[in-house]
């Protein structure tokens, strides 16, 4: 018999994921043609203006093409581009949405729900845009990012800073951006999450993690030749040394901590790398949201609450990086935000996860987290950290 | 069929009660991403209420070849696999998806697992909305209860598990209980066991969380011979009638108590006498408790001039419980008012 089995399970699906991806472009109304609990979701979620055709039985029985049409007429003066997104029933009933709406400005969507996750509607939803690379236009794309990502802002600022740094204009932003833009990318692109893949050109590589970074630029000046990439490679070698200059000091008391971490997979190898590298901590095992890809680390799947409890349970990690539904677990542990959803905590300002500040601010994290938890442990017991040393 | 277009999905609705059940699992018969809005959901107003354990929602995680071949398979492995795993019942509820493919759930679920595994019509927006689904789950867990005599019990019927005073409310209306004597027996359905569901058959009252679940009131009078009150009581007059009530229907005299809340309430207004005489004007929710008997109450006892121009003050939903909510109310209009002035 089939297994299926998924226990409280912790990644949005498809559908929300393309939602996510396209109400980051000006000029797009994004329609979720379903009923409005499947609107509800990604309406309170992303905090962005969404459209629904709130469709309620007859219209499944009977048929939505003439509500879905009124919807996209009302809408049409509004928006360059409409992209309808349909919901799960809706894309089992076979209508042919296309043919529905053609003659209209509207781009359909194929990520009903049941697909799979929200990376895989991001990617669909990309792939959908009309998007023709401008040979002519210079500088370089920045990809990754989603506003489902509590670190899509701060990645952007941090993105637009390094790159105005290196004296590289930055062409499309995917997807935060007018359509007018995202419509003519350049022919490069550098990833602030390369999860989220599927725009076109070449990605020349990822700023997460210091030592990409450096990689990506270098690629970067080869490509562009106003470049000047020595400001930020200087920036790069000091943030190196900080993070090892802490990250010693932390050592010189403590033992680097067990961790596991949770997340996307990209996210988390990037947290994995920068603690191995230089807090020579043991990562116990990176539980993955999405696509599992090749890793020096033990990588396993994490999709819902129970994988994540087994994981916990297992590891006893005395660091966990991830979400607030691993944080609920946490008993005696350091946690450190990583990965959404971020609750029970406030958070206003915009901090990134990718390029040098991106670095910095996670080591910053996890030390603070590491050395927080230490006091309090030393309050209940001050010989706990004695015993743990002999 | 529902003709409301913007009232949420019935799988909320029906997990905010087979949720209440604590050592029950509710299975979602549907793609991951059904499950997993409602796991969001409930994590983040449980956050609210201060509630860390995320309630056990299993999914059998429909992909697209279950939704060409069908999922019943599917469906009854993971039913048979959860029924070994100890948990004293399971809960079944199906997808929009689900019914548009055509799985019969209610045949899986009828078969034997050595557990009660109960069906619970949802099927998304195709089967109706948030409202739907809850009444659907008041009355299908009420197969779990046992007909028998009174004995004396009061039963509260579907508070809104999701509600963020949902806690208030019920230490409100046990205070009022108590000064006749008295209290909840059964919370149908919050924070109880699969076992406690059988009590509902012997309860001398059944106390409707508001008039929405009518309609469980009147069926569950039909299968048990339960009376009961229609709704928790909004403002201070109300307040009084449902002591009124209660004390009649379980045979209590409610004089005493009444006068008490009466002082009580008249010492409150006193407290609140700044807001006497206001110009203000009453922001809610269409179709919202404007206009009720406890709004135009309030005006009344404070003389308030309603007025287009006047002080904004918003009007909760849902309206505050009792006579402590009634207070609560208050202080947050007064904050509001002094901040315009």
């Amino acid at each position: 018999m089939p297994s299926n089995d998924c226990m409280n399970p912790l990644w949005p699906c498809a559908m929300t994921g393309a939602a996510s991806c396209l109400s980051g472009i000006r000029g797009i109304g994004v329609i979720i043609h379903g009923s409005s609990g499947c609107f509800f979701y990604p309406a309170t979620l992303l905090k962005t203006p969404l459209h629904c055709t709130n469709l309620i039985e007859e219209d499944i029985i009977f048929g939505a093409e003439n509500r879905l049409k009124r919807t996209v007429e009302e809408l049409s003066s509004e928006f360059d581009l409409l992209a309808v997104i349909p919901a799960c029933a809706p894309a089992v009933t076979g209508e042919d949405i296309r043919e529905i709406l053609s003659g209209y400005p509207v781009i359909v969507i194929d990520s009903p729900g049941f697909i799979g996750g929200c990376e895989d509607g991001y990617t669909a939803a990309l792939r959908s845009l009309p998007c023709r690379i401008d040979e002519e236009r210079p500088g370089v794309n920045i990809s990754g990012l989603d506003q489902i990502d509590p670190f899509c802002m701060g990645n952007l600022i941090e993105m637009e800073r390094i790159l105005s740094r290196a004296n590289i204009p930055v062409a499309a932003r995917f997807c935060l951006d007018g359509l007018s833009s995202i419509s003519r990318p350049s022919p490069l692109t550098v990833s602030t999450d390369p999860d989220l893949a599927g725009q076109p050109g070449r990605e020349i590589g990822t700023a997460l993690g210091l030592k990409n970074l450096e990689s990506s630029l270098t690629g970067l000046a080869t490509w562009c030749d106003d470049a000047d990439i020595d400001p930020v490679l200087d920036e790069i070698r000091v943030a190196g040394e900080a993070i090892d200059r802490a990250c010693d000091k932390y050592l010189r008391r403590f033992e680097p901590p067990a961790t596991a971490i949770f997340g996307g997979f990209s996210y988390a190898h990037f947290a994995a790398e920068l603690l191995s590298d230089y807090l020579d901590a043991e990562v116990t095992s990176i539980g993955c949201r999405n696509t599992i890809r090749s890793s020096r680390f033990s990588v396993e799947e994490a999709r819902d609450m129970s994988a994540v409890a087994r994981i916990l349970e297992r590891d006893k990690p005395g660091l966990v990086i991830g979400s607030s539904f691993e944080e609920r677990q946490v008993q005696n542990a350091a946690f450190v935000p990583l990965t959404f959803p971020f609750r029970g905590m406030v958070r206003l300002a915009a901090h990134p996860i990718a390029g040098v500040q991106g670095a910095l601010s996670f080591m910053e994290t996890v030390l603070n987290a590491c050395m927080d938890l230490r006091r309090r442990d030393c309050r209940i017991d001050p010989h706990i950290s004695l015993q743990e040393f002999v | 069929m529902s003709t409301s277009r913007s009232e949420g999905c019935t799988l909320t609705g029906a997990l905010s009660v087979t949720t209440g059940v604590q050592d029950a699992v509710t299975i979602i018969h549907g793609p991951a991403g059904c499950a997993h809005h409602n796991v969001s959901l409930f994590f983040s107003l449980l956050h609210e209420q201060d509630i860390g354990a995320i309630p056990a929602i299993r999914c059998t995680d429909l992909r697209e070849s279950e939704v060409i071949f069908g999922g019943e398979e599917v469906l009854e492995a993971l039913v048979q696999r959860t029924a070994r795993e100890g948990w004293k019942s399971v809960f079944v509820l199906s997808t929009c998806v689900v019914d548009t493919i055509g799985d019969d759930v209610e045949a899986v679920c009828s078969r034997e697992y050595g557990v009660p595994v109960c069906y619970i019509p949802t099927s998304g927006f195709l089967g109706g909305v948030f409202q739907t689904g809850y009444e659907n789950a008041l009355l299908a867990l009420s197969s779990f209860a046992c007909r028998a005599a009174p004995d004396g019990t009061i039963t509260l019927i579907g508070e809104k598990n999701l509600e963020y005073e949902v806690e208030e409310n019920f230490c409100e209306i046990s205070r009022l209980l108590s000064s006749l004597g008295t209290g909840i027996g059964l919370r149908y359905v919050r924070n109880i066991g699969t076992d406690r569901l059988a009590e509902l058959g012997c309860s001398s009252l059944n106390i409707l969380r508001d008039r929405s679940i009518g309609n469980v009131g009147e069926k569950f009078q039909e299968m048990f011979g339960t009376p009961y009150i229609e709704a928790l009581p909004e403002g201070f007059s109300q307040t009084c009638d449902f002591l009124e009530k209660a004390g009649e229907l379980l045979g209590r005299n409610p004089e005493r108590a009444v006068d008490a809340e009466i002082s009580l309430q008249k010492r409150i207004i006193a407290r609140f006498r700044d807001l006497a005489d206001q110009h203000v004007c009453f922001w809610s929710i269409p179709g919202i408790a404007g206009g009720s008997p406890a709004m135009e109450e309030i005006i009344q006892v404070f003389d308030l001039t309603c007025d287009e121009d006047g002080i904004c003050l918003e009007v909760p939903d849902p309206f505050p419980v009792g006579t402590a909510g009634m207070s609560r109310l208050l202080h947050r209009w007064r904050r509001t008012v002094r901040a315009v002035k």
